[in-house]
């Protein structure tokens, strides 16, 4: 087929005006116009004609009407086939019509739906991107997109290719059962890891047996659990059985009610061995205490005897103690007197001593008041030097005498310098001032009014102004002057003087004073009465004794007297203990006779002693022989007696044997009624019945697995196999293309070949310097590939009588200038095989292309 | 072809009916007749084959009873020996255990007489204490002691339950010891296998070979070998009366058993069972055609929905003639209630006829001649030859 003229009217923007474009060459035509010219409309409504049947209203062909409400979308094709030149007319969504006219006979060859199958014959396709358009054709924006033969769009060219159409066939047939067996695969293992795929038939088997295990594995478990169940019941039944057997029972019901009586016996002749055990111990008991009473009674008699030794003892030692009692009283008697004696003497030394001391104390008093006299005379002497000194009076305060005689001199200084001085430089001698005689050399100042005289009748009064230090001057003498006359003084000595002296009687007034307080620190009266009293003292007789002889005197009394009243004492402790020796003696003879008179009472007369001594040994006799008897008669009966322990542990165990048997059958209901339960429950479940319809289940699920592992290797080894024949085909009925190619890639690259995959696209480019895979190529280069694998397609279905245009709608967007045009000698040299056209918006750059000027005109408008 | 559930009438033509005495007396002997069939396992489960044919053939061995009560009326046999095997497993269903129970109670002039076996002992707290402890039919009779029981005047039952999975030794000994009425006809009823064709040689509860004799029985009526057998003129097993699994022998079959006093028995095997399970090896050759020589494999006897069959195919066989026969199959399969078949030892042929199919060179043909070559390279892995036979079917199929 070859493209000779399209004819819009009422298609988006060309709208009533309408466009046509006429005169396509068979080789290379060019459309070269502004963007918004409408190049993409001529394209989209070419498909339009071409693969929308005129009463389909899709989205495409919506999008072709001018506006709303406007003229109905019609396009007109003019193209050459084999059979001739035709003209397909359309219009679209109103007045729809289809038809197809025979320009060499004008004859409507087709209309309608004939037209669309006309259409689609020649096109070999009834769809927008399938045949060989889809394959040759590039739109706006998509000549990046590798060519493939994908959903029938290489049927065409793939027709072409092999030697017979047989080969053509085989590779669709090929293709479809790899595409059959790969949908089988994927239906039942991943397309990567080749895994059981999820939700497939293989993993559900899987996943089947898989829990089958685990059920079976559970039911064993319970069937296993069901059995021993069973056979524990019937053990427990057995048990329960024997415990409840009635002759056992009987048995041990009799052996223990036997055993029972056997132990009340033991009991009661336990009882009664208690009674004679009893009289046994009350028969030893009454020996015991007559051994008892005999030994008191021999005791008794003893200390009786004792007693009566001890009385006369006692009697005897009261007697020797009376004597020496008196003799002890006589000896401190004498003592006593003694004693009275020394104390007469010491009494009279003491008053002699007394009278010694007085005599000395006297004279030491007339001494000390001879001393008080001195000091009170002195006393006085200083309290009348005292009031003569007047009341005291403290010394004047002369600081701001001194102070304001300072200030004085410093204003007499400071007026003293600003007076005018007259200086001497020489004399007859009689110069004078103020009567001061000056000598030749003197300096003076001068004051406010100064009188110079020299010799008889030269009198000079020199009167000098009152100056500010004259009047301080002045102001300093007035505060000088009152301060010594505050202080009582002519001058500033006087002053000076008078404190000294003011000074010097409180000086004195205070010696004085603490002569006074010295000598009278408590007055003159208390003077007076140290005097009075030692006046009294002094009074003492001056013929005494010395006090040392005294003294002498008077130890050595108190010497006799102390050791006077010493032997007093020891003989009073002496009488005192003759006395206590006498008492106690006196109370041991009495407790002697008490004791001797109370054994009397009791043990009667001494003569009948042994009798009671002999009738108290018959009793121990005979007591010793009743108890003795007592002991015989229950050893016999204890040792006849039977073991009540044993007994007792006999019984109690045949007690716990039955209370054993008892609770035991209790306990053997519980797990029977237990059992009997849980075995119903197990029954309920069925577990038996369950696992082996789960074992079933399982081998089918594990046949199935194995069914679905077998088959998919089998598929495997199926698609691989068929896709490594079918790589080895494509690669040998390529090779047509190949060669058609190479002289594009030449005139383009230089050098090298495209590698086609099984959908015709472009796999890896081939070139001296590497092998790359298209995807990563530049997308300049991937365009140019794009578009001459095209061009060569397009070259071998015109070889083969087949041809179809190919158009490229701003297809050459990414090559550079030294590219582009290497590109357009490759689509020169293809468009000597092949119709090419061209729409560019790159006015200037397709200016070089070369070929046939296609130049649209309003529809309407001249031809 | 015998209607499901129904007794073959043409075997049972033979029969005197109707029998209205049990017992015929002749020169002052008597005769018993009585129907001897065992190995029902009652609630099988089939696990291995889909929900629904389980169900059909679990309630195939229920209607089985029907089938021997008319069988046995058919005989004049009012007795029916089940010798052992009654229940699949010792702790069936409430169900499982019910329904058998309405059924054979429903045959209400017929007496059945149960013996536990290996599969339903009858161990303590087991079905058969279940069965006492309910309220059990009246023409129902379980024989779970090994004491000897009057069925009939004359007749008496000398019982070798089974009391356990293992009893360790062969219960039928106990019978010499066993006595019997002066004159009454003594029929041991007994389950396993025996030493004769037992594989375990050492097997301690088989049955010893003359058991019948050693016990001085009349008639051994034996259970557990699932298709009938004649073991001595004796002792018989009676097999299962609906198959349950692909075995080469007789399944399907109740015996009618006819003892008198001296003479050998007279068994007459009649067929009961509804579905027919076969297992069959279809051996291909060349020549001939696969299809037909499969259609001849299973006669008409059966329906083939109540056909179960296992086929295995072997032999050589050409390509087209494989594919063929494969698609066949798969199309047949839905007649049966269930077709197996199993072909990894059938050998493909490839000619060049054979291949037209997948062209003359392309690459179908290429991968259909290098799948085949695969398949027959003997040094490649045996599974591996497999995958690439079936590999080829799957070609095969998905290029027609």
């Amino acid at each position: 087929m070859r493209l000779d003229a399209i004819r819009l009217r009422h298609v988006r923007g060309f709208g009533e005006e309408g466009v046509a474009l006429e005169g396509f060459a068979p080789g290379l035509n060019i459309l070269s116009a502004p963007n918004e010219f409408g190049k993409s409309t001529l394209f989209d409504a070419l498909r339009a004609a071409l693969f929308y049947g005129h009463t389909r209203a899709p989205k495409e062909i919506k999008s072709l009407e001018p506006d709303p409400g406007g003229g109905a979308p019609e396009v007109t094709l003019e193209l050459t086939t084999q059979e001739g030149r035709f003209r397909i007319d359309k219009r679209f969504l109103r007045k729809r019509m289809a038809k197809v006219t025979d320009l060499s006979s004008g004859r409507v060859v087709a209309e309608a739906d004939d037209a669309e199958r006309w259409i689609r014959n020649v096109i070999g396709a009834d769809t927008p991107g399938e045949g060989p358009a889809g394959l040759l054709w590039v739109e706006q924006g998509a000549s990046l997109r590798q060519p493939d033969a994908a959903e029938g769009r290489g049927e065409a060219v793939l027709s072409l290719l092999g030697r017979e159409v047989q080969d053509a066939t085989d590779g669709e047939r090929s293709r479809h059962v790899l595409a059959r067996a790969t949908e089988a695969l994927e239906a039942l293992v991943t397309a990567q890891t080749r895994k059981p795929k999820a939700g497939s038939p293989y993993a559900r088997a899987i996943e089947a047996a898989e829990a089958l295990r685990g059920e079976v594995a559970e039911l064993k478990a319970a069937v296993h659990a069901s059995r021993s169940l069973r056979e524990d019941l019937a053990r427990t039944e057995d048990a329960l059985r024997r415990i409840e057997d009635e002759e056992r029972s009987r048995d041990r019901a009799e052996r223990l009610a036997a055993a029972e009586a056997r132990l009340g016996e033991a009991r009661d002749r336990r009882a009664g061995l208690a009674a004679l055990r009893i009289e046994a111990e009350r028969s030893a008991a009454f020996a015991r205490e007559a051994e008892e009473a005999l030994s008191a009674l021999r005791d008794e008699q003893a200390a009786a005897r004792e007693a009566r030794r001890t009385l006369g003892e006692a009697a005897e030692r009261a007697e020797a103690a009376g004597g020496k009692r008196k003799e002890a009283v006589a000896a401190l008697d004498a003592a006593r007197a003694d004693s009275a004696a020394a104390a007469g003497r010491a009494r009279k030394a003491e008053e002699a001593l007394a009278e010694a001391r007085r005599a000395q104390q006297a004279a030491r008093a007339r001494e000390g008041l001879e001393r008080l006299r001195r000091d009170i005379s002195a006393a006085r002497e200083a309290r009348d030097a005292l009031r003569a000194l007047g009341p005291p009076a403290p010394p004047p305060d002369l600081s701001e005498l001194e102070e304001r005689h300072t200030r004085f001199l410093q204003a007499e200084a400071r007026a003293e310098a600003a007076r005018a001085r007259l200086i001497v430089e020489a004399t007859d001698g009689s110069l004078r001032l103020g009567g001061e005689p000056l000598e030749a050399g003197a300096e003076r100042p001068l004051s406010a009014q100064s009188v110079i005289t020299a010799g008889a009748g030269i009198r000079f009064r020199v009167e000098t102004p009152a100056g500010a230090a004259e009047a301080a001057l002045d102001a300093a003498r007035a505060a000088y002057c009152e301060a010594l006359h505050a202080v009582g003084a002519d001058d500033l000595d006087g002053a000076r003087r008078s404190a000294a002296e003011a000074r010097a009687r409180e000086a004195e007034r205070g010696r004085l004073k603490e002569s006074l307080e010295r000598l009278a620190p408590e007055g003159f009266e208390a003077l007076e009465d140290e005097v009075e009293a030692l006046r009294t003292l002094a009074e003492a007789a001056d013929e005494a004794p010395s006090v040392e002889e005294a003294e002498a005197d008077h130890e050595q009394a108190s010497r006799a007297l102390h050791e006077a009243a010493g032997r007093t004492e020891a003989l009073r402790d002496a009488a005192d203990a003759a006395r206590e020796a006498q008492a106690r003696i006196d109370g041991d003879l009495r407790v002697a006779e008490a004791r001797w008179q109370d054994a009397l009472s009791r043990l009667g007369p001494e003569a009948a002693w042994p009798e009671a001594l002999a009738a108290q040994d018959a009793r121990l006799g005979a007591a010793r022989e009743a108890a003795a008897a007592a002991a015989g008669t229950l050893r016999e009966q204890a040792a006849a007696l039977p073991d009540l322990a044993v007994l007792e542990a006999e019984v109690a165990r045949l007690r716990q044997a039955v209370a054993n048997a008892r609770d035991e059958a209790d306990r053997l209901r519980q797990d029977r009624a237990r059992m009997t339960t849980e075995l119903r429950h197990f029954r309920a479940e069925g577990a038996e019945e369950r696992l082996a319809e789960a074992e079933g289940q399982l081998e089918a699920a594990e046949a199935d697995e194995a069914r679905y592992g077998r088959q998919v290797r089998a598929l495997i080894l199926l698609t691989e196999t068929l896709g490594r024949a079918q790589t080895e085909r494509r690669d040998r009925f390529l090779a047509p293309v190949t060669a058609e190619l190479a002289p594009l890639l030449g005139s383009v690259f230089g050098a090298g070949s495209l590698v086609l995959g099984s959908d015709l696209a472009p796999e890896t480019f081939l070139r001296a310097s590497a092998d790359e895979p298209v995807e990563r190529l530049s997308g300049g280069t991937r365009e140019q590939l794009a578009i001459l694998t095209r061009l060569a397609f397009a070259r071998l279905m015109a070889k083969k009588g087949r041809p179809m245009p190919v158009i490229l709608d701003d297809a050459l967007v990414f090559a550079d200038d030294d590219r582009i045009a290497r590109m357009f000698t490759a689509l020169n040299l293809a468009a000597s095989d092949v119709q090419v056209i061209a729409l560019s918006c790159r006015q200037r750059v397709f200016d070089d292309l070369g070929g046939t000027r296609i130049r649209p005109r309003p529809l309407n408008g001249p031809g | 072809m015998a209607a499901a559930g129904a007794v073959d009438k043409r075997r049972l033509a033979w029969a005197p009916t109707p029998v209205t005495l049990l017992f015929r007396y002749s020169s002052g002997s008597m005769t018993f007749r009585f129907i001897h069939t065992a190995d029902w396992q009652l609630g099988k489960p089939f696990g291995r084959f889909s929900p629904e044919l389980a169900a059909q053939l679990r309630a195939a061995r229920i209607d089985a009873i029907g089938t021997i009560a008319a069988a046995a009326r058919a005989q004049g046999a009012a007795h029916v020996v089940v010798a052992g095997d009654v229940w699949d497993c010792e702790t069936p269903s409430d169900e499982t255990l019910a329904k058998p129970l309405d059924a054979m109670a429903q045959a209400a002039d017929v007496t059945w007489w149960l013996l536990p076996g290996n599969h339903d002992p009858a161990a303590r707290h087991g079905l058969w204490d279940r069965l006492r402890a309910g309220t059990l039919p009246a023409n129902i009779r379980c024989l779970c002691s090994a004491e000897p029981v009057e069925a009939a005047p004359g007749v008496v039952f000398l019982p070798a339950p089974w009391e356990s999975k293992n009893p360790g030794r062969d219960l039928t000994e106990d019978y010499a010891r066993k006595a019997t009425p002066e004159g009454a006809l003594r029929i041991g009823i007994a389950h396993g296998g025996t030493v004769e064709f037992s594989q375990d040689a050492v097997q301690s509860s088989a049955i010893a070979k003359g058991a019948a004799a050693r016990g001085g029985l009349d008639y051994l009526a034996l259970g557990d070998w699932h298709g009938h057998k004649r073991v001595d003129e004796r002792s018989w097993y009676a097999g299962t009366p609906e198959p349950d699994r692909f075995p080469q022998n007789a399944p399907g079959y109740v015996l009618s058993v006819e003892v008198a006093p001296g003479a050998v028995p007279v068994v007459e095997p009649l067929r009961t069972a509804r579905y027919c399970w076969s297992a069959d090896r279809l051996e291909l050759l060349a020549e001939g055609d696969p299809v037909t020589r499969f259609e001849a494999l299973h006669d008409q006897s059966f329906e083939r929905r109540y056909r179960l069959a296992k086929v295995e195919v072997t032999g050589a066989v050409r390509l087209e003639d494989r594919a063929a026969l494969l698609d066949h199959i798969g199309r047949e399969s839905h007649r049966y209630a269930h077709l197996e078949t199993e072909h990894s030892r059938l050998d493909t042929l490839i000619e060049a006829a054979g291949l037209e199919a997948m062209g003359a060179e392309g690459s179908l043909r290429q991968t259909a001649e290098d799948l085949h070559a695969l398949s027959e390279d003997a040094a490649a892995d045996p599974s591996r030859r497999d995958e690439a036979k079936l590999a080829l079917d799957l070609l095969m199929t998905f290029a027609a």
